[in-house]
């Protein structure tokens, strides 16, 4: 096959991916005091909580600190003159191929969370899908959105 | 033109309209909760809860208002939006399918206009909506995103149709419809019949008297419920087939050069017209008794046909033919696509993939009712060599094939369906991989069409890993050095 896309997104992707992980498993793990709480009180049997709290303590470790690396080293990109290449993917790889005949629109996104780190995403709609390029440098995003839309301007053969 | 434009104030005041009219339940929730209460203070909080909402709501609509920025560059429009979440969106105006200039109550009392930007996207909202902006300023941006699109159209027409002047017409004979209602699946049609069937003959049946004695029932009436049940699936079938007879009683098909003229219904006329070049796929399905006959039912996918309720996003083509037949109604009918005779089949080792996502779901439901409704719950135990077997005959039915610009991609659940779509019709392709497709060499494939339900997905799952690869570089647009 045609060799991987060959760009990655920023490294700082990480970071974002990790803290937004965070913010997941703190949530959940207000829940999880709210649990205890009430299994005190109710005199649930005391291992639910503690088998609770093992599957807490694993969904963790893999939502901030493995998944979000396999994802990273996963996610790449490449834009040529006819067409975007994008791989990505955290359990399944997946490839996609969008030619610029098909791009309708391109958007950058940019949360709070982005914003702080000088991110933002980069998203490319066609008459079927929507894809999206996460976390680059801001001012690579801009650049990318630029020369996506120039590239897309090819007239459509056909409506 | 540099500089960007915000709209009208008024859009603030619009947005403010929305977000109240939003919140106007919870509002008047909230409203109606203390007032039993005459304690003072919760009549106070109240109101100061009302006055926050007020204010946020004042607040998120004079900010989502200040943040909304757009301006043309370059032939494109470039909208800047969100509070919180910066957006930006390029659209070029090659890409502007419609430019919708209106005016609700409150635009018109300032003399202003909406104007939504539609592109081919799929998604049922326009893509680019200014709220409130003026007459003038609208023409603006009308005369600036347009003069390319005259032009796209113009070459459209070309595209496809390479014999003007087709006249072609197609109806079912009385014999072919009689198998078409006879064949169909309407499997669902048939159980909600039986339901409201048995629901009728509740006052004939004793249920009362033959639920207290669940023994009896058993033992005596197994019989019975058999006949019962077999009149009734009977019954629903003669049904089905007058539905059918009913729905596709004058079924007409014609061609007038670009355009298919589809009539069909006996009791209700339908009519709808459909230009060949937005076909986006077709696809013929072909359920188990049909394909003994050697008969198949025929559809189109279109997308784009001008805003209305003409095209529907699935069409019947032909909906019953002689599946020799098909090949040279597609040529007379919608020119370019071709149904193969062969296929690249999935690898051998794909088999043992595509059983087992048959028989997952269906054994703990054997294992429960061969464990809690013993002894004749055994007999579900032939669901199982019957689960394998239809895995078998799934992995038969499915693979694809690449000739020239056409895909056609083949699966089976119980029908077996076949797709065809044109390399230019395809919006993206995606391969992906998961684990254990990767131990087993294995790619799954997906192509996206236009669709009204925003772009519909076709997949071939379990492929040979290196077709995957080939298909890609059959879709990929780079220019090659030719072999």
């Amino acid at each position: 096959m045609r060799a991987e896309p060959q760009n990655q997104i920023n490294r700082r992707a990480l970071t974002v991916w990790r803290i937004s992980a965070a913010i997941a498993v703190i949530f959940i793990l207000l829940l999880y005091i709210g649990y205890v709480i009430v299994s005190t009180i109710f005199d649930f049997p005391i291992w639910i909580a503690i088998l609770l709290f093992v599957l807490l303590v694993i969904y963790s470790i893999l939502a901030i600190v493995i998944v979000p690396s396999i994802r990273w080293k996963r996610w790449r990109y490449e834009v040529f003159d006819e067409e975007i290449d994008i791989q990505y993917g955290k359990f399944v790889v997946r490839r996609v191929l969008i030619p610029m005949v098909r791009v309708q629109h391109v958007d950058t996104i940019q949360g709070p969370l982005l914003r702080k780190h000088n991110l933002a995403t980069v998203t490319i709609s066609t008459a079927a899908t929507i894809h999206e390029i996460p976390a680059l440098n801001l001012d690579e995003a801009d650049q990318l959105r630029d020369t996506i839309s120039k590239l897309a301007r090819v007239v459509d053969d056909d409506a | 033109m540099h500089d960007k434009h915000r709209l009208h104030p008024i859009a603030a005041l619009l947005g403010f309209l929305k977000s109240l009219k939003d919140l106007i339940i919870p509002i008047i929730v909230f409203f109606f909760i203390g007032n039993n209460d005459s304690d003072s203070f919760v009549q106070l909080l109240k109101y100061i809860g009302i006055g926050v909402i007020f204010l946020w709501v004042v607040m998120k609509s004079f900010l989502s208002w200040y943040r909304f920025t757009y301006y043309i560059e370059h032939g494109e429009l470039r909208i800047e939006y969100g509070v919180f979440v910066r957006n930006k969106r390029y659209i070029p105006k090659e890409r502007v399918q419609t430019i919708d200039v209106t005016a609700g109550l409150i635009q018109r009392m300032f003399g202003l206009v909406k104007l939504q930007i539609e592109t081919a996207g799929g998604t049922a909202d326009a893509e680019a909506v200014l709220n409130a902006i003026t007459t003038s300023e609208a023409g603006r941006i009308r005369t600036l995103l347009t003069d390319a699109s005259e032009k796209e159209f113009t070459q459209v027409e070309e595209a496809l149709v390479l014999e003007e002047n087709y006249n072609e017409k197609y109806t079912i004979s009385p014999k072919n419809l009689l198998i078409l209602a006879s064949t169909s699946g309407g499997i669902g049609v048939i159980l909600s019949a039986i339901g409201a069937f048995l629901s009728q003959i509740d006052n004939i049946i004793p249920y009362e008297k033959l639920f207290h004695n669940l023994e009896d029932m058993f033992h005596f009436s197994v019989m019975f419920f058999v006949v019962i049940g077999m009149i009734g699936i009977f019954l629903a079938w003669l049904l089905s087939i007058m539905g059918t007879l009913l729905k596709y009683g004058n079924f007409t098909l014609e061609r007038k050069s670009d355009e298919l003229i589809i009539s069909t219904g006996i009791l209700e006329k339908r009519q709808i017209t459909l230009p060949i070049t937005k076909i986006q796929a077709v696809r013929i399905k072909q359920n188990p008794l049909r394909k003994i006959l050697g008969f198949a039912a025929v559809y189109v996918e279109s997308a784009g046909a001008s805003s209305g309720k003409e095209a529907d996003q699935s069409t019947i083509l032909f909906p019953i033919i002689k599946d020799n037949q098909i090949n040279q109604h597609l040529l007379k009918f919608v020119s370019e696509y071709e149904l193969p005779s062969d296929y690249t089949s999935l690898p051998k080792r794909a088999l043992v993939r595509l059983v087992l996502r048959v028989i997952l779901p269906v054994v703990p439901v054997i294992a429960a009712l061969t464990f809690f409704l013993r002894p004749w719950g055994v007999i579900s135990l032939i669901f199982f060599p019957l689960a394998c077997l239809l895995g078998y005959y799934q992995f038969k039915g499915a693979g694809f094939i690449v000739k020239g610009t056409q895909l056609s991609m083949k699966s089976r659940i119980f029908s077996t369906t076949v797709v065809l779509i044109h390399k230019r019709k395809i919006q993206a392709f995606e391969s992906s991989q998961s684990f254990l497709q990767k131990r087993s060499r294995l790619q799954t494939i997906m192509v996206s069409i236009k669709s009204k339900v925003f772009g519909r997905n076709f997949k071939t799952v379990d492929l040979d890993e290196m077709y995957g690869a080939k298909i890609g570089e059959w879709y990929s647009y780079s220019k090659k050095p030719d072999k």
